[in-house]
């Protein structure tokens, strides 16, 4: 499910940088780094998230939890914060 | 030094909250900022040391969150919304913020985009938007620490 997950992301958000850790009953949280999403507000990038993976995953979009998402600039200003 | 247990780092948690909705209040943002985000680091560990005794010397919020299984404390149909709050303090919040000058915390914001399509008050809407979120945060760790 893990490689699912991160494909059906890559897949659309095609250079992005997806790092997943497991959640109980087979769920997986984690963040998606991808500068495509310079331009646009947390929940902007939030719904672009969920409906790729309702549109690549169908129903097992369900397994998805918590995705947090930052353009590869954000991580950058962050860590050397 | 005493150590500090699940409890007090709670309770913890909830005065730095106290004092940062203070803070704010009377107009002192940047400590109100940099006292809403330590509010939340201290929650999420408080949910990590009812896991573990070992302690993270880390200040990154998102491994803490990790770590602490607090995503998964998240009602599936809140994790969007949850998503939302918890990058966008994560990424206003650091916790290095405490050696910064007022010059160099409004470049962090600019670097980070943190006012995107936002105007006014520069400083009172920064103090408000993460004070709001980690009240918000903390009240989804509050609402779910008895069943853990």
């Amino acid at each position: 499910m893990e490689q699912q997950i991160i494909d059906a992301l890559q897949q659309v958000f095609a250079g992005a940088e997806v790092d997943l850790y497991p959640l109980p009953g087979g769920r997986f949280s984690g963040t998606i780094v991808w500068a495509g999403f310079a331009e646009e507000d947390a929940v902007e990038r939030q719904q672009r998230i969920r409906a790729a993976l309702v549109a690549t995953l169908n129903g097992a979009a369900t397994n998805v939890g918590v995705i947090l998402s930052y353009t590869p600039h954000e991580l950058e200003a962050m860590r050397a914060a | 030094m005493a150590l500090s247990t699940a409890e007090s780092y709670r309770a913890a948690a909830k005065e730095h909250l106290e004092r940062a909705d203070r803070l704010h209040a009377s107009e002192e943002f940047f400590l109100a900022h940099y006292m809403s985000g330590l509010a939340v680091e201290c929650h999420l560990r408080a949910h990590l040391r009812l896991l573990t005794s070992e302690f993270d010397a880390r200040h990154d919020l998102e491994k803490l969150a990790e770590e602490a299984g607090f995503t998964s404390i998240v009602p599936q149909n809140l994790e969007a919304a949850f998503s939302i709050k918890f990058e966008t303090l994560n990424r206003r919040w650091r916790s290095n913020q405490r050696y910064y000058t007022e010059r160099q915390f409004l470049d962090y914001m600019t670097t980070i985009r943190a006012e995107f399509h936002q105007g006014g008050n520069r400083w009172k809407n920064l103090s408000r938007t993460i004070l709001n979120l980690a009240h918000e945060i903390i009240n989804q760790g509050e609402a779910k620490w008895s069943s853990r």
